[in-house]
């Protein structure tokens, strides 16, 4: 009889732990990866957006509205980047407490300073751009590590007995990013490698941080597909400028930049993942940045 | 009419202006959908009128109204007989912030039944309605006035469960008040969804009834079913597809007039913003008879090919071939063959749609 209760107490105390995790859903994985490294064991996290597929595209599926519905905490982009499908996830999902301004909620793109904010006039005439600055910035390490420590914060209001830890963690992986980010600047700068091409502007943000510049789109213009008298222009520029790697982000074709390639003598073009389970053995946001350096520094011949 | 239509442009003029300085404070977001169609006929039988112009041109305006409720303003104005019709087409509040799981609409919309009826006409995948459709909702759909509950059940799965009820004055499209009906409109939506593979899939059903004025009874059931298999921007495969049986009863007669029908359209996405589908139609009166009370056979089938070529969410050109038959048992069939041709573009803001 002893034993039973015993059991039925463990039982009980199991699913108490379970229910104290917070429950989080973000709409991708290298928000879900970021809010892994802070959370650790006290939170569950569940992303919208598989690693190998476009944030830009994607199905508001009623799945998704599900896991909404449950969620403790919604962690976006932002920066319009969810715009065509977060919008009905969330009146699809009826759960107050994770709409926009709610404690649920955390729009990580209000903590940075974006890149390519447009200012002045824009609009579709330009394709899908996004005025209020590019959405990619989880590609910097350095950006990340200082939105570690908004991420400890806002978990820490949710999970209050927890506030330590999460801060613990966080200062843990931001200092351990500033150590690699310098290891890796020095990798690619030894690699000589300064300009390359890119198919969307994915990687604006990790380029920057790593110096290199990145010269020409395949796209002509953002969400546009490439057309013919573009990939001569940007032949003419490889060629110009003496541009030798293509970085095409793994969820677009590379047909376009192997026709570059093959006019353009010793291009490479490389296909890499930019977000975390974009491809196999990236697990962390640490192996997607690392996977990306040796993209860039192993380009041979490299501009 | 005058009062409206006058109504309805000091609203858009006073909205357009207004909005370009209160969108960043107020969140409000207009949308302006043009819908540009014609229709062409192949041979002599076609009853197509032979031109081509706008068909519908649909201003919405939405925002949150607060920190509670949302509101709707769809206004439209539709060709008919070659004269711009004005009509509000839904204005309602809502609210998903109240109970946990649940939504509400309260106003005028379009019911929450079937797959199409949710939609307006130009984000539809093809042209025109098909024949159920158009014979039990109209070549639009049924929009009324009434309070809609939607409800997300809690489960492992998903299963969202609407209902509503709606003056019922009026059935489909009407420009007049209608009369008041025996008992008002209820109806019932019941979704499912469930992804196989890369294929995400959803299934519906649907019952509706109305009692007229005039003591017709209706009862409709409805089976829907969509699938989607999507690839970054593409739409690699749509699958949609509607089931309708229509029940009319008659007070003081024990006559009903039963009617089935349904409409199924595969699409596949090809490449550079083309997509290619054919819409089978099929429909008929199960309970047609001739004068001496033996049943007829009969029926109204149409292959309708579409090809589509959509080079962003906000512009469209289309082009269909509908190949129609009628028959009925005793009478000569009917062939009547259409070229339709659509364009469509948004303007402004455009409210992203769920699955």
């Amino acid at each position: 009889m002893r034993f039973k209760l015993l059991m039925i107490l463990l039982l009980f105390n199991t699913a108490n732990l379970a229910d104290a995790e917070i429950n989080v859903v973000t709409t991708t994985s290298n928000a879900a990866a970021l809010i892994k490294e802070i959370g650790g064991k006290q939170v569950n996290v569940t992303s919208l957006t598989k690693g190998s597929q476009d944030p830009h595209y994607v199905e508001a599926k009623p799945s998704y509205m599900m896991m909404v519905s449950k969620a403790d905490l919604l962690v976006s982009i932002g920066l319009d980047l969810e715009i065509g499908w977060l919008p009905s996830l969330l009146k699809g999902a009826r759960n107050s407490q994770v709409v926009a301004g709610a404690k649920g909620s955390l729009v990580l793109g209000d903590f940075i300073e974006p890149l390519e904010k447009i200012e002045g006039n824009i609009s579709r005439e330009h394709g899908d751009v996004h005025p209020f600055g590019n959405p990619h910035f989880l590609l910097d390490p350095m950006r990340t590590a200082a939105l570690s420590h908004v991420v400890a914060k806002k978990l820490g209001e949710l999970d209050p007995t927890n506030r330590d830890v999460f801060n613990q963690n966080a200062v843990e992986f931001a200092s351990r990013l500033k150590e690699l980010t310098d290891i890796w600047k020095k990798q690619i700068k030894e690699s000589g490698v300064k300009e390359i091409f890119t198919y969307h502007k994915t990687l604006v943000y990790f380029l920057e941080r790593m110096h290199v510049h990145s010269v020409g789109s395949i796209e002509p213009k953002p969400g546009v597909p490439p057309t013919p008298g573009h990939i001569l222009g940007l032949i003419k520029v490889a060629k110009k400028l003496g541009i030798r790697l293509t970085l095409v982000e793994n969820y677009f074709e590379t047909t376009a930049a192997e026709r570059i390639a093959r006019d353009v003598e010793g291009m490479q073009v490389k296909s890499v993942p930019v977000s975390v389970e974009g491809a196999e053995g990236i697990t962390y946001l640490v192996d997607l940045y690392k996977a990306l350096v040796a993209a860039v520094s192993k380009s041979s011949k490299g501009r | 009419m005058n009062n409206f239509r006058t109504l309805v442009f000091t609203s858009i003029y006073f909205l357009v202006t207004t909005s370009a300085f209160a969108q960043d404070s107020t969140g409000l977001k207009t949308s302006v959908s043009v819908d540009i169609a014609g229709e062409f006929s192949a041979d002599k039988e076609s009853d197509a009128k032979d031109k081509i112009g706008p068909r519908s041109v649909d201003v919405i305006f939405y925002a949150p109204v607060d920190h509670i409720f949302d509101g709707v303003l769809a206004l439209a104005a539709h060709d008919e007989a070659g004269v711009s019709m004005f009509e509000l087409h839904e204005a309602y509040i809502g609210s998903s912030k109240i109970i946990p799981n649940l939504s509400f609409k309260l106003g005028q919309y379009f019911l929450g039944i079937g797959r199409l009826n949710h939609y307006h006409r130009h984000e539809w995948p093809f042209i025109t309605a098909p024949e159920v459709h158009a014979r039990f909702f109209g070549d639009e759909g049924v929009n009324d006035s009434g309070l809609e509950i939607s409800y997300l059940v809690p489960l492992p799965f998903y299963l969202d469960i609407t209902i509503g009820a709606t003056n019922g004055f009026v059935y489909g499209h009407a420009h007049d008040e209608g009369t008041k009906p025996i008992t008002p409109m209820y109806y019932s939506h019941i979704k499912f969804f469930e992804s196989i593979g890369e294929l995400d899939i959803q299934p519906g059903i649907t019952l509706l009834k109305r009692h007229s004025s005039l003591g017709q009874k209706m009862s409709l059931y409805g089976f829907d079913l969509t699938g989607k298999v999507k690839k970054g921007k593409t739409l690699v495969f749509l699958w949609q597809s509607e089931l309708w049986q229509r029940i009319l009863e008659f007070e003081g007669s024990t006559k009903q007039e039963i009617s089935t029908g349904f409409y199924m359209y595969p699409q596949m996405g090809l490449t550079n913003g083309l997509e290619f589908g054919v819409r089978v139609d099929y429909l008929t009166v199960n309970t047609l008879k001739d004068a001496t009370g033996n049943s007829v056979d009969n029926s109204e089938a149409a292959l309708v090919p579409t090809l589509s070529f959509r080079p962003s969410e906000f512009s469209l050109l289309r082009a269909s071939y509908k190949q129609k038959r009628s028959q009925t048992d005793g009478e000569d069939n009917v062939d009547s063959k259409t070229f339709e041709f659509q364009a469509t573009y948004n303007l402004g803001a455009h409210p992203s749609h769920a699955f």
